[in-house]
This record gives structure tokens, sequence and C-alpha cells, in this order.
């Protein structure tokens, strides 16, 4: 028997070399089929003596695997042959794909932390009055403070749903704010982001439109303590964990007391570098707890509540995560600023 | 504001390094942007904030050095002025003018200012000119008081503060003329002007190598004139900033006798006349009353009220223990700022230090609720990126042409524009990814798919209103590319839940070819075609759609699952090629109609460009897929079916099977 098994081994190392792609499959058959020579010298096993059979049977068996690894290479190879390789090492062919715009990711991600401690998103209108961009925030109209908010009216004579005083573009994101208090009662915590708007000529820091983010809370027993709280876990978050903040006293009519806030230079670690004229430290924000008489303008009782806000613009953060370092890149809109934001 | 560790140190005790006087001001909110040193001084840049305007002397940067680091001042002050001698001066506006000093010498030698004076000028960054005006200059910057001197020959009798007369024009110190008008204080004589009042000087009457008589004026002028007419000529100066600010009388007096003093002792001469008019003290101070536990809790220090009180004195503040845990404050004059007791907590905290204030982290209570429109946004914005659109931001600024031709006279503008090519705000967005397609082709990119959601202002009569929108679009050439693009939107807007969306064609002069885009009678937005116009690719167009994001709003559903069908469907495909103008929308209703339940949907799968077919004609392949819910269809009575829609295609003169 072990003759009859070599014989068939031999006649199917030839045929299979021979083969064409279309005749392997009638070679399966032929040799490992259910009819096959080695099936039939299989159910010829138990007629051979008790000692040879584990013998003969181990025998057809490494025979049917090699045949059927036979048949395997030669169809492999038949298939290269035929062009079904595939080359994995050839430079790859683009996928196209959408993204979101890096203001969109920081804003985001700014809207992200602030909404693990309880903050809720509003929006606000950018067409705004002077008693909502102005009075109620404590800015005189023409006083040397307005120097900080320089405005965009509107033509004369136009008016709103309610409208007191002129027409503007709201020259930041603090009149949501009034809006937000004047409608609903405390405790509050509430996030604006939009676009504002200053006219600023357009130069690699300055653009006439841009993006900010204000933030404020009005609570029974908020302190400064809570507002530097809210903003040392911001700067962690968004930038590193040993990140440190400097509060600086700073000057805004609707704060008291107000802080500029800097971060310690995030390229530099704060050993000074261009990024951050050597100072170690890059300014981000400014904040302060909410003065009473904006409190007083939206019929809230500052002896009862006390509350803090802080604002910031997107850009400024976006430049610094992202290491961007003109401004005009965010509203040219080229195809190879926009693909290095893939990610959303 | 410029100035130097010399100057300083003449009036008040500094016990550290220059660098950390420096870091020890920013950190009690003078920010000190920039230190060099020079010629064995050291010059500081600080940033003052509006609301500071005592910081603008070095006599009041004296006490904030005190205040941080406890020294001593020290300040020689002149006994109040009185009038003497006979000097007619007229104050005709009262009200604008609180305090005015004038004083007249004679027999004085103009010449060049002995070097200390020179130097303390260079360290405050001021040019030398001569001893008179060297002095006045000098005196603005000690005593944070602007004074003025003219050569007196010129003056023609009696000094009037007045308005001017419409019109009326000076030749300036800086050598421009300016017209005046009748809202602006001015200084003038019997016959012409001689000065603006707070902001400059004339040439005529400015002081010269051959004047011997100096008339010299300390005054206070009211902020808001001032303001208004250096904002309306354009024309900031020392003085005119000061003004604008506060400058106290008592300043102002004390700087007039310095000034009298150095200008007698340096360029000889007598005094011999002086007139003051209005009160030298100024108003009092108010009184404010602290209350400590308040303080601690405002910013959740444990302070005690000594180190209270001392932080306050030091700052000039008059305290006075009221009861046992409040003090009386008595607020220094030129401390304006201060008004309320909040203020003084500032105060506190800024001179002992923000840093030493705890850090404490809560989550906030809130009665805000979250907005359902805002997570629209956010998933819509996500929706664009899964079909491959990249978010863009665009200007909402541009120039009236291009409002004109979009909305007639309905537009928005700005009375205060940067420039003429801003001054609009945009009545819609898809203008805005137009230029981003413009300018992106001309940088030779290409496959620009971009979407924006922003606000749109729109103006009905005299009433403004705006509202987002959002904007999606493609840039391609032909129909095959528009068809592409409006597959995405489909599928940006089933997303959204939103489905049985139509295109109804409509005729808009802006677009080559435009459709109202409908939703179960829901008017959602525009689709349209439009030329891209760039230089680089003529041919190229842009593929918008733009809706109100309310209305997608309002349209959309969260997604419901539906039962489907495993039975499997029957397609058949028809090639044709429509006449030029013929819309296919002409005879869908009609396929729809035979196909009824069975016509489960029709889509493009291929198109052809042929010589063979009329000149215009599309060539397009349908593909009609065939399907019911309950049962499998047989492919004779789909075969019926499909025969009956050929028909009718083939009966149409506008439509040729192929």
């Amino acid at each position: 028997m072990e003759e009859e098994i070599l014989k068939i081994k031999k006649e199917a190392v030839q045929q299979i070399a021979a083969a064409t792609a279309a005749e392997l499959e009638s070679l399966h058959i032929k040799f490992l089929g259910r009819k096959s020579l080695l099936a039939q010298l299989t159910a010829r096993l138990r007629e051979l003596p008790p000692a040879q059979k584990p013998l003969i049977g181990r025998l057809i068996n490494e025979t049917k695997r090699t045949i059927e690894q036979m048949l395997e290479e030669k169809s492999g190879a038949l298939a290269k042959a035929e062009g079904e390789e595939f080359d994995l090492t050839l430079p790859a062919l683009l996928q196209a794909c959408g993204s979101l715009h890096p203001l969109t990711l920081v804003a985001e991600e700014i809207e992200e932390v602030f909404k693990n401690l309880g903050f809720v998103v509003a929006e606000g209108d950018e067409i705004e009055d002077e008693d909502h961009n102005f009075s109620a925030l404590n800015i005189p109209l023409e006083h040397p403070s307005r120097d900080m908010f320089d405005t965009f009216y509107l033509e004369e004579g136009l008016h709103k749903k309610e409208t007191q005083g002129r027409l503007l573009l709201r020259s930041h994101t603090s009149p949501a704010q009034i809006r937000v208090m004047r409608n609903l009662r405390p405790p509050l915590a509430v996030l604006v982001p939009g676009r504002v708007y200053r006219p600023d000529a357009v130069d690699a820091t300055h653009s006439f439109m841009f993006h900010q983010i204000e933030g404020f809370a009005v609570d029974r027993d908020l302190r400064f303590s809570d507002l530097k709280g809210v903003l040392v876990n911001f700067a962690r978050k968004l930038f590193t964990a040993e990140t440190q903040l400097r509060f600086r006293p700073s000057f805004f009519p609707f704060t008291e007391p107000s802080a500029e806030v800097d971060i310690s230079c995030i390229i530099c670690k704060g050993k000074g570098c261009t990024v951050c004229k050597g100072s170690g430290w890059l300014e981000v924000l400014g904040c302060g707890m909410i003065h009473p008489r904006v409190l007083q303008a939206c019929g809230i009782d500052s002896k009862k509540w006390q509350g803090y806000a802080f604002g910031m613009g997107v850009e400024r953060i976006a430049m610094l995560k992202f290491g961007i370092d003109d401004i005009r890149l965010f509203y040219n809109n080229h195809k190879k600023f926009l693909e290095q934001f893939n990610a959303f | 504001m410029r100035f130097s560790q010399n100057f300083l140190r003449e009036f008040v005790e500094i016990n550290i390094p220059p660098a950390e006087l420096a870091r020890r001001l920013t950190l009690a909110g003078i920010e000190v942007v920039s230190l060099k040193p020079r010629g064995g001084d050291w010059i500081f840049e600080a940033e003052v904030t509006a609301n500071r305007p005592d910081l603008l002397s070095i006599w009041g940067l004296s006490y904030e050095v005190r205040a941080i680091l406890g020294g001593k001042i020290k300040f020689n002050t002149y006994p109040p002025l009185s009038s003497q001698g006979s000097l007619p001066i007229y104050i005709e506006e009262k009200k604008l003018v609180p305090f005015y000093a004038g004083r007249l010498m004679e027999g004085v030698k103009v010449e060049r200012s002995p070097l200390w004076l020179r130097q303390r000028l260079v360290s405050v960054g001021i040019e030398e000119t001569n001893n008179i005006v060297d002095i006045t200059n000098y005196c603005l910057f000690k005593w944070g008081a602007p004074l003025h001197a003219f050569d007196a020959a010129k003056i023609k009798g009696a000094v009037h503060v007045r308005r001017a007369k419409e019109g009326e024009k000076l030749l300036c110190l800086d050598g421009k003329e300016r017209t005046l008008s009748s809202a602006d204080l001015v200084i003038a004589d019997e016959q012409r002007v001689l000065a603006i009042a707070g902001i400059i000087g004339g040439k005529d009457s400015e002081i010269n190598p051959q004047t011997k008589k100096v008339f010299l004026e300390a005054a206070v002028f009211d902020p808001l004139s001032i303001r208004r007419t250096s904002r309306r000529l354009g024309l900031n100066t020392e003085a005119s900033y000061r003004f604008e600010r506060q400058v106290l009388p008592f300043n102002t007096a004390q700087a007039s006798q310095e000034a009298v003093e150095l200008i007698l002792r340096q360029g000889g001469g007598r005094l011999v006349g002086t007139r003051k008019l209005g009160r030298e003290e100024g108003e009092k101070g108010k009184k404010v009353t602290l209350s400590l536990a308040r303080l601690n809790r405002y910013l959740d220090t444990r302070l005690k009220l000594p180190q209270v009180a001392t932080i306050l004195k030091r700052l000039g503040c008059e305290v006075r223990l009221q009861k046992e845990d409040s003090l009386l404050v008595n607020l220094p004059r030129h401390r304006k700022d201060l008004t309320a007791e909040v203020d003084l907590f500032e105060e506190v905290a800024r001179i002992y230090g923000y840093k030493n204030i705890p850090i404490r982290l809560s989550f906030v209570n809130n009665s805000a609720r979250v907005s359902a429109a805002l997570e629209f946004k956010r998933r819509l914005k996500r929706i664009s990126v899964q079909a491959g659109f990249r978010e863009i931001v665009s200007f909402s600024l541009i120039p009236e042409e291009e409002a004109k031709k979009l909305s007639g006279h309905a537009y928005v503008k700005l009375i205060n524009p940067l420039r003429s090519g801003e001054n609009v705000l945009r009545p819609q967005l898809w203008g805005g990814i137009l230029q981003a397609f413009r300018y992106n082709l001309n940088q030779s990119q290409s496959d620009l798919n971009f979407f924006e959601i922003a606000n749109v202002y729109l103006r009905e009569g005299k009433r403004v209103q705006e509202e987002a929108h959002y904007v999606v679009a493609s840039v391609g050439e032909g129909e095959e590319d528009l068809l592409r693009f409006k597959g995405r939107v489909l599928t940006i807007l089933s997303a959204l839940g939103i489905e049985r969306v139509e295109f109804l064609p409509q005729s808009e002069s802006k677009f080559l070819s435009a459709a109202l885009v409908k939703s179960q009678e829901l008017s959602l937005g525009i689709m349209g075609v439009i030329k891209v116009g760039a230089k680089k690719n003529k041919k190229a167009k842009g593929f918008i759609f733009e809706a109100s994001l309310g209305v997608l709003y309002k349209a959309a559903r969260p997604p419901q699952f539906k039962p489907f069908s495993y039975l499997p469907g029957i397609k058949r495909d028809i090639s044709l090629a429509l006449k030029p103008g013929y819309h296919f929308s002409q005879i869908e209703p009609k396929l729809r109609e035979v196909g009824g339940e069975m016509l489960t949907k029709i889509v493009v799968i291929d198109f052809y460009k042929g010589s063979n077919l009329p000149p215009g004609y599309r060539g397009v392949t349908l593909r009609f897929y065939y399907q019911l819910p309950q049962r499998t269809l047989t492919a004779a009575e789909v075969d019926t079916l499909h025969q009956k829609i050929r028909q009718i295609l083939a009966e149409s003169s506008d439509i040729i099977l192929r």
C-alpha cells in the first residue's frame, strides 16, 4: 500500500506543477475528493494487519496535507502571475475628508472644560446696542475706559426688536452676559462663545473680526478663590497639568477686583523665549469679580449674590496651542491650513 | 508711562533692585513692559490702566511704590496760591474750567536747560526745548499737571478762556493749522486764539529765544470737553491724555508754584502777577465703610484689621476703626477711581498679592439650561465633516457693491468702517465660501468642499435682524459634479432626519441655475450653481446649498428605526438624453405616479457625452429600483411596470431614449 501512496504523491506533484488555474479545482477533486485514490486507500485501512494500520494511516494523512499545500501554493503562484498580487509598499491613494475649523476645535475644547463644572453654553446677537455693550457693563459712554473698546457702529436710525441706544457690532461677548442675567435668575454659570468686532487694521496679530469666549457665574457665595479655581483648572486641562498661572491686577469697568491672567510659557516652560518675549509668561485672559453695579443693572441684588466673569480670545488660545504665528491664517481658509486639523 | 528710578527715588524710598521693583509693580497692577539701564539710571516703561490717571505722575507713582514697599515719601509742598497784581483773565465757560491759575513773569532769559533737568526729561522720554518749556514738562511729569507757557508779549490784552468760533483757525506748535468748531475750548486774547485748551499751544505765542515775558497757565479743564476736541482733531498729547482722565487742582497749583520757582532760578526775572480762579483743594475725598468680614468673604482670605489698615494708609487713605470689625476709610483725593467698598477690596487684594489668595474649585449651581439649538449646531458641524466638508471661517463684513447685488438696498451698513471693502454686514454666507474657493483655486488647490455656520444680517425698513445660516459648497465643473454634490447634501439632510426633499427650479439672476429646496411643504433653503471666477481655473463652478439654521433645526428629526425589507429588489436601467433647458422634474411626477408603491428610488448611475447626441443634449443612465415590503416581485410584473415607465419617457419630445 505504501508504494501506491508514493505513486499517487508523485503523480500529484507532476500534475499540480503543470496545472493551469482552471485545472486546479479538478485536481483538488481528483487527489483529495471523496472518490479520490487516497480516500479509497483510507477505506481499505481496516484490511491491513493491526501493526501496519497506524503507519499507513499516518502516511496517507501526511500525503493529503502535502498535496493540499502544493495546491494552495500553486494557486497563489498562479494568482500572482495573473496580477492578483498586492504591493503594500506603493504610495497611498489619498482619501479626502472633512474637518472642523481650528477655532471650533479650540472653542469646543474650552466649552467642555467648563461644562464639566456645570456651565451651560449660550449665544447672543452680534448686533447689539450701547446699553448692553457699554452702559450696563459700567462703561460710561464718553470716557477713556471706552478706548479699550473701539467699536463699529451701524447706520443711524436702525433698530432691533428692543433697542436702547445706538446699534453697534458688539466689541466683546459681555453684552450676552447682561442679557442672560436679565432673563434668568441666579444661580447661573454660563459660557458665551461668539464673533466680536473692533476697528483694528488687520495684521499678523490683529483682525477687525475675531472670536471670544466669555464665562460667568453668579451664586450666593462665589469668591475670588472660586474664580482662581476655575481658571487654574481650565489652563491645566487646556495646556498641560504643569501650567503655572499668574493673576495680575488690572482694570475692566465690569469687574472689581479685576485681573489679567498669564500662563507659564508653553514653549519654554517659563525660561524665556521669543514667544513670551523673554518674560516666561503669556497673557491669555482677563477676569474678575462681577462689579456690583453690573449685577444691579441686571436687577440682581449684589448684597445677596456674588459672581465672577472671565473672557478670552479664541484665536489667541488657538495660536498658542497649535503654534500658529499669523492670525490671518484663520480667515484665509487655505486648504493646506485647514487640512492640518483633520481631528474632530 | 515712562519713568526712571532716579526720578522716583528723589521722592520715595526704594530698597530693592530695579528688576525686583518691576516685578513687584507688575504684580500690583502696574505692568512694567520694559526695563532698561541708561547712564547710571534705570528706565521703566509701564502700562497704566484707564482708571489710574494718578499713576501718570512721579507723585502718584511714589504713593504706589510706598504702598508696595512700605518706605517713606518726601514731597515738599508749597503754601496755597493767592492772587496778586493785576492780571486780567476771563473764564467764559466756568463749568468747563474748575480751576485756573495764571502767572506773569518778566525779565526772563530763555536758554538751554541745566544738565539735571535735561536728564530728567530724557528719562521720561521728552526731548529738550528750552529752559522754560523744559520746566513745564518736568512739572507735568512730576505732578501730573500739564502747564503751558506763552510768550506774554504776543498776548493782546486780557486772556479769555472761551469756546472757539466756528471755523476759527490756529497754527499749532507742531506747525499744523487746525480749524476749530464751536464746541472746542480755547485760550484766546482780545483778538485771536492762542491755544487749544488742554491740548496744544499756538505757534505764534510759543516761547522763543527772544521771549522776555512769560505767561504761565496752570489749569484744570473738563475731561469730556478735552476728549471730544482731541478725538475730533485726532490729536493726542501728553496734556490731553491727562486732562481726559484726571488732573487735580491741588497738583496743578503745586506744579505752577514749582515751575515759577524754577523759572526764576534758571532764567532770572521776576514774578509780576498771579491770578487764581477756582478752588485749589478740589473736591473732598469720599468716606467708605469697609467691613473686614465682607472683605474676607469676597476674597476668601483671613486678613486681620491692622493688615488691612496698613495697606490702605500707605495708599494715602485716612483710616479710622469704626466698629470692632470695620473701618471708616477716608479716600484720598487723587484716587477718584475709588468710590465703593468693593474698590477697597481690590486695593487690599492687589497690595496683599493675588497670589496669596487661595484657590477653590467647586461645581457651580445653575438655573440655565442646555440649549438644544446649540447642540444641533454642533451636530450639524460633525455631520458636515463626515460628509467630507471642511469648516471655514469667513468675514461677516463685505463691500457694499456686493451687498447691493445680493439684496438691493435692504442691507445693514456701518458708519465707521475701517475700509470700504468691509462696510456692510453680509445678507448671506455663500459669498464667503466663494471667495475661499477663488483663493484656493488661485493657490492651485483642488478638491474643495467647504461649509460654514455663521450669522447673516437682514433689514426690513429700519428694522434689523440677524439669524444663523448654514452653507455647504463644492467646486466642480459639469452636471455630474453637481449631482454628486447634490447627493452629499441629501446625505447630510438625511443624517438630520430630513427626508422627502424636493428641488424646485428657480430663476435667480445671481446663479447660473438654482432650485428651491423643500421638504414636506417647508422651504429649507436654496441650491445654486455659480461661476467661481478664479484666474487659474475659468471653468470652475461653485455648487452651493444655503439654509437657515433655524429652519433646518425645525425640520430635523432624531434617528428613528424603520423596519426594512430583507426581500431582494429588482433594478432596471434606462439610458436617455435630455434636451437643453429641459428639467427632469417636468417628467418625474408622472414616473412616480405610474411607478406607485413599487418604484422605490431613481438614481443616476452614468453620464454620457457622445458625439452622436444632438448638440446640448445631456446623456444619463437612470437606475430604477423596484421593491415591495411584503413580497418578492416577479421579473414579469417588474418588466410590465418598467415598460410603462419607458413608454412615458419615450413619448416625451424632450427626451431621447438611447
